[in-house]
């Protein structure tokens, strides 16, 4: 499961570097006085909300010992409201 | 052609008079499409926190919140780069010629040029509903000769584009012959 992590880490490191080339190159092709760094910069924005909000996730998560889902109950957990006990 | 600094890069006498991009709605609608798939995994996040507890500290969770996090900055990269290539597709009228800017993909773009004196004719084509309704079309670019046709796709406001190009060429054509006959008097000898 570990290798899953560091698959993301991966991913997240080449999808900056990524970024950063594309991003360059749109800031060189840009006109005078047009939308593109505000537009630039909403993206950057957008991208550090989801980056920071499914790191906290992930971190979150149970990487050492993953225990395997009980798939007989699943139900249960929508005709209960929601939070339940079921399977605990 | 285009300049490096930033600017349209224009001769000298000439002056921008119109920057035409396509339509919002083209943009728009993948647009939803990708905020609909934003909004579809944020609900899974939230969900997760809240209903599927019982599957807390399972592998699956572990699973479906990487690929989901992968997935969300995918939609937002798409978002992105479909922006760049909207925003850069442009046609540029400037009171000499027409500059097309294709750009294709981020690292391709294609700029062709027109004169005026070489339009010969424009065609309108608002077609359907939606365009109608929100004054969208195609501009059909007719040249002389052996020289390509051009085509401004799902641009905003088409019957005062094709107006302007049109007019833009009259007064060109007119300055043209105005100069050519002021060439062709002949010349006072003083008898």
């Amino acid at each position: 499961m570990k290798y899953l992590l560091l698959f993301y880490y991966l991913f997240l490191a080449a999808f900056f570097i990524l970024n950063a080339i594309v991003i360059t190159r749109v800031l060189k092709i840009r006109y005078r006085n047009d939308f593109t760094p505000k537009a630039t910069l909403i993206y950057i924005i957008a991208v550090g909300v989801v980056v920071f909000a499914s790191v906290s996730l992930v971190s979150s998560l149970n990487w050492e010992n993953p225990k395997m889902p009980k798939f007989d109950n699943f139900l249960d957990i929508f005709s209960q409201g929601g939070k339940t006990n079921v399977g605990q | 052609m285009l300049g490096n600094d930033g600017t349209f890069a224009t001769e000298p006498g000439e002056e921008t008079l119109m920057v035409i991009r396509k339509h919002w709605l083209v943009y728009g609608k993948p647009t939803l499409k990708a905020f609909g798939l934003l909004l579809l995994l944020f609900g899974f996040w939230i969900a997760q926190a809240n209903y599927f507890q019982q599957w807390q500290g399972t592998a699956i969770i572990n699973i479906l919140t990487i690929f989901s996090s992968i997935f969300a900055l995918i939609i937002l990269a798409y978002l992105y780069v479909h922006w760049v290539n909207y925003y850069f597709d442009l046609t540029i009228l400037t009171n000499q010629r027409m500059l097309f800017v294709n750009q294709k993909r981020i690292f391709a773009r294609e700029v062709s040029e027109l004169n005026f004196l070489k339009v010969q004719d424009t065609k309108v084509d608002v077609s359907g509903i939606l365009q109608t309704y929100m004054n969208f079309g195609n501009v059909l670019v007719e040249t002389a000769g052996e020289s390509p046709n051009f085509s401004l796709d799902h641009i905003a406001n088409p019957h005062e584009v094709a107006n302007k190009i049109m007019d833009q060429c009259e007064r060109l054509m007119d300055r043209t012959s105005n100069n050519s006959n002021t060439n062709n008097v002949a010349p006072y000898d003083g008898v």
